[in-house]
């Protein structure tokens, strides 16, 4: 599978502040990638840095085989963003500011519903977007982010300060995405969110990447308890190793029909986060 | 990408954009709507009201775009949609040529409204059309510089407004002080207002031309410096 962003020994200062020291990953095509960490962490500075909007100091930053300092209109074409400012037009409505991009692109005009229709803005599309709510502004970044179908599709923490039922529809909306086969790079400080959408990830902390790898596997990784947690009917809280010793004890328990929940104990991102740094990901 | 649909499709926008801006929309009429009501208030005196006409005509197409170019390109830099714009695929100069060609036609349509406000000859009007042009362009440009030196709209009008106080009130300085008459005449706004002043009389000479000219070239090299120097979306 191809690698459709590479991101080789990044190194960025900003004045005498070394932001990004060294970083590198890659993703390949179709998958989501997320990069987790702190606010003030590096995450849009390397987003910058990809889409060519900041140079890098040293490294090899790369989208589809080219380099990030040399896009040039074509491959802006192939590319969608979703950025920290949403850049819409706030006097016109959101038909007319996806208007003006479906001629800029040379997309046709009826995929303008099409697009407010998919991301459930079709009622609000003579709306102008000073009166939108925050998830609505969002959702039409998003329509028009993927508007001319982007091979690579870029989101800066799409979701945040979003309520749940916005951020559920816009997760449905990028995982439809995944499946047409479009590659994402998302960075986020919901861990939740991560796990939840990413094939992989890379834990971000002052300019390092301190982990990377799958959500699952993370966790997997730094599963020191390695413990069962059973909580009976009648209010006790049994701990039991999570090892084949303990499968008769878990199973007399069943039998007498005295569990209220069963779960294991592997650690959470941000609990993985907390342990590599020593602070969280907030 | 055809160059002409994405500069027709920035056009557009700007046009529906304006039309919901009633701070852009108020510099367009203000001038004709005062040099309207100056006329009436002077409707005895032929003189009085060509001179104020073209006072109010010679402000209309120098303050109005150096004011509403500028500002449209730091709105659009401190909203961040210029950003999004250049990401695609516009080139500065598609950005550049719709901004200014919308200013441009705006002027010229609502300062053509001085010709219905004042008794203008037929032969006067190609002349006046065509000296309010030169001038709107100038103007345009130097907007343009203010607005791609500008990070935002507060500090693009803290240079539009000076700029377009100096070149667009100078000329009725001028006229009453003889000292800046001097030194104003080499501005383009004091010729500009001389010619709109006078149109069936005016000496159209090599001075009148070659200063006009040269605070045009002036400005077009001001703004290519700054371009090159800050790029449209620094």
């Amino acid at each position: 599978m191809e690698n459709m962003i590479e991101f080789q020994e990044i190194t960025k200062c900003f004045g005498d502040k070394k932001v990004l020291k060294r970083v590198s990953f890659q993703v390949k095509k179709g998958q989501i990638f997320g990069l987790l960490g702190p606010s003030g962490a590096g995450k849009t500075t390397i987003i910058k840095i990809l889409t060519g909007q900041v140079p890098a100091d040293s490294g090899i930053s790369r989208i589809m085989g080219t380099d990030s300092s040399r896009i040039d209109g074509k491959l802006y074409t192939k590319i969608g963003m979703v950025l920290d400012n949403s850049g819409l037009y706030e006097r016109l409505s959101c038909y007319d500011n996806l208007k003006m991009f479906a001629s800029i692109l040379g997309i046709s005009a009826s995929e303008i519903d099409v697009i407010l229709k998919k991301v459930g803005l079709l009622d609000a599309r003579k709306t102008t977007v000073n009166k939108l709510s925050k998830g609505m502004r969002q959702r039409l970044v998003i329509a028009r982010a993927i508007f001319h179908n982007p091979e690579v599709l870029f989101l800066d923490e799409p979701t945040s300060g979003l309520d749940p039922a916005t951020t559920l529809n816009i997760h449905e909306m990028l995982e439809e995405l995944k499946e047409g086969g479009t590659t994402m790079f998302l960075t986020t400080h919901n861990m939740d969110e991560a796990a939840k959408l990413c094939d992989n990830i890379a834990l971000l902390n002052e300019g390092h990447i301190i982990e990377n790898g799958a959500p699952d596997e993370i966790c997997r990784k730094y599963n020191s308890l390695n413990k069962v947690y059973l909580l009976c009917k009648d209010g006790r809280e049994i701990v039991l190793a999570n090892e084949s010793k303990s499968a008769p004890a878990i199973a007399e328990y069943f039998t007498q029909n005295n569990v209220y929940t069963i779960h294991s104990s592997e650690p959470t991102l941000e609990s993985v986060f907390i342990e590599l740094t020593g602070r969280s990901l907030a | 990408m055809n160059s002409i649909a994405i500069v027709n499709a920035i056009f557009i926008k700007e046009i529906k954009d304006i039309l919901k801006n009633i701070q852009v929309l108020f510099l367009y009429f203000i001038f004709p709507a005062i040099g309207a009501a100056m006329a009436a208030a002077m409707s005895g005196s032929a003189a009085e009201t060509a001179f104020f006409l073209a006072i109010f005509a010679s402000i209309h197409c120098i303050f109005t775009p150096i004011m509403t170019t500028s500002s449209i390109i730091a709105e659009e830099k401190e909203k961040n949609t210029l950003r999004v714009l250049i990401m695609s695929n516009v080139k500065p100069y598609h950005y550049l040529l719709s901004i200014g060609g919308f200013v441009f036609i705006s002027t010229m349509v609502t300062g053509a409204s001085f010709l219905l406000i004042g008794e203008y000859s037929t032969n006067e009007i190609i002349p006046f059309l065509l000296t309010m042009a030169a001038s709107t362009l100038i103007s345009v440009v130097l907007g343009m510089a203010i607005g791609v030196n500008s990070k935002n709209m507060m500090s693009a009008n803290g240079l539009a407004v000076p700029a377009g106080l100096i070149f667009g009130f100078l000329p009725m300085l001028a006229s009453f002080n003889e000292s800046i008459e001097r030194i104003g005449k080499y501005t383009y706004g004091v010729q500009v207002n001389k010619a709109l002043s006078a149109l069936s009389d005016f000496e159209w000479s090599s001075e009148f031309f070659l200063i006009v000219g040269g605070n045009f070239l002036v400005f077009l090299v001001f703004f290519i410096v700054l371009f090159k120097k800050k790029s449209l979306d620094e």
